[in-house]
């Protein structure tokens, strides 16, 4: 990547992990990018105007009104072709909840273990990522590392459900953990906090003071005290 | 409940804010984006048993919202040239600083022509990636990337030029 070509990609997607890793070798890169990443927080806020509050209760009683048929759209057609892999990586996803049993409520854990595989290169990181470049980042959603749980080798806002939020990868005794941090207005609910797994890995969601944070490592790792390392490092601004 | 209303309902609760917002930011319109969204599931109702892959969802639901907002268009010819400020709505609980800042930013993006902010809401609201933003609008990636770098461009020089408002830029 050159200067221009970085300065392209930089600007088209501040998020992009080869973008990030190559602002990392120069701080004037870091700076733009860094410039970059907060006006995509200013646009975020800016663009996030209230929900007229009987929408909701719109949208649930208009069905009501309108029986469901099972006409298929002929346009519909041309987005299932790209879309097949993305269904076979869900469906594999599934497969393994099924095999696992129980863990109908976890679709936030689920969710984990989709971008945790979608992102799988991001485990494969060395170069570290300093304390100051991770508060940076989590001083966005209102948080602050007092220590790193491990050598953090991966940073960067990723969309968890829609929602903005912080992707973690720190080293551990175990391999690589990953952690993210999704603000309490994204779409994980109460009632599926708790633990998760498949044939690779073990996660575990909490709710903390302005975010949920999910944990997932390797499966024989003890995924509960990475949680309560993560935890004590962890304060809310 | 049946499942179908099931999962409408999850739809529903999964998609309608940004869904919502990406639709204010289309139409520039709080009327018309609320009219967008129930049209919208409205028809992922009607659609929900061939609607079965969950990926393909958030672009079958961007394209309607797309759709529909074009045929408003069709049927009459409105005039959204110039930004309505009763259209911009401030956010709460913010200090004067970046309330000012928030309706400089959120004019400088109602002033995006339609190719550039488009893309950007897609990216930045939807959580859409290039190459979903690429088949969400039938570009191609190079195209929507060349449009992102041009949106950012254009917020930064804007918002550059009203440096009593940047309170938070390092230049």
């Amino acid at each position: 990547m050159d200067e221009l070509e970085f300065r392209r990609r930089a600007f088209a997607d501040p998020n992009d992990p080869e973008v990030i890793a190559f602002a990392q070798q120069n701080p004037e890169h870091q700076k733009l990018l860094d410039e970059l990443l907060l006006l995509d927080d200013k646009i975020n806020l800016a663009l996030d105007i209230p929900v007229p509050p009987d929408l909701t209760e719109k949208l649930m009683t208009q069905t009501k009104e309108a029986p469901a048929s099972n006409v298929t759209q002929g346009w519909f057609g041309r987005f299932n072709k790209p879309f097949a892999t993305a269904a076979s990586i869900t469906l594999a996803v599934s497969l393994y909840f099924l095999s696992v049993g129980g863990s109908n409520d976890l679709q936030a854990g689920e969710h984990a273990l989709a971008h945790v595989y979608y992102e799988v290169k991001a485990l494969e990181r060395d170069k570290e990522v300093g304390l100051q470049a991770v508060n940076e980042k989590l001083a966005m959603l209102g948080g602050k590392f007092e220590s790193l749980p491990g050598k953090v080798t991966y940073a960067t806002f990723c969309h968890f459900k829609g929602q903005r939020s912080l992707h973690l990868v720190f080293q551990s005794d175990h391999g690589p953990v990953t952690v993210f941090v999704v603000p309490h207005s994204g779409d994980v609910q109460d009632k599926q906090l708790g633990k998760f797994n498949d044939a690779r890995f073990t996660g575990v969601i909490s709710s903390e003071d302005k975010a949920n944070m999910i944990l997932v490592a390797d499966r024989n790792s003890p995924v509960n005290d990475y949680q309560e390392d993560v935890q004590q490092a962890l304060r809310w601004l | 409940m049946t499942k179908k209303q099931q999962r409408y309902e999850e739809l529903v609760k999964q998609y309608q804010t940004e869904l919502y917002r990406f639709a204010y930011w289309l139409s520039k319109d709080p009327t018309v984006a609320e009219d967008l969204v129930q049209e919208t599931f409205l028809r992922a109702w009607r659609a929900l048993d061939s609607l079965q892959d969950e990926k393909a969802v958030k672009p079958w639901l961007l394209t309607i919202v797309r759709r529909e907002n074009a045929r408003r268009f069709e049927r009459k010819q409105f005039d959204y040239a110039d930004v309505d400020n009763d259209t911009i709505v401030d956010n709460q609980s913010t200090t004067l600083d970046s309330e000012m800042e928030q309706t400089v930013i959120q004019r400088q993006i109602s002033q995006l022509s339609i190719e550039y902010r488009e893309p950007l809401l897609l990216q930045v609201v939807m959580g859409c990636s290039g190459d979903e933003i690429a088949e969400i609008l039938e570009l191609n990636k190079n195209t929507v990337m060349t449009r992102l770098y041009r949106a950012r461009n254009q917020l930064k020089e804007a918002l550059m030029s009203q440096p009593q408002t940047m309170t938070g830029a390092t230049n």
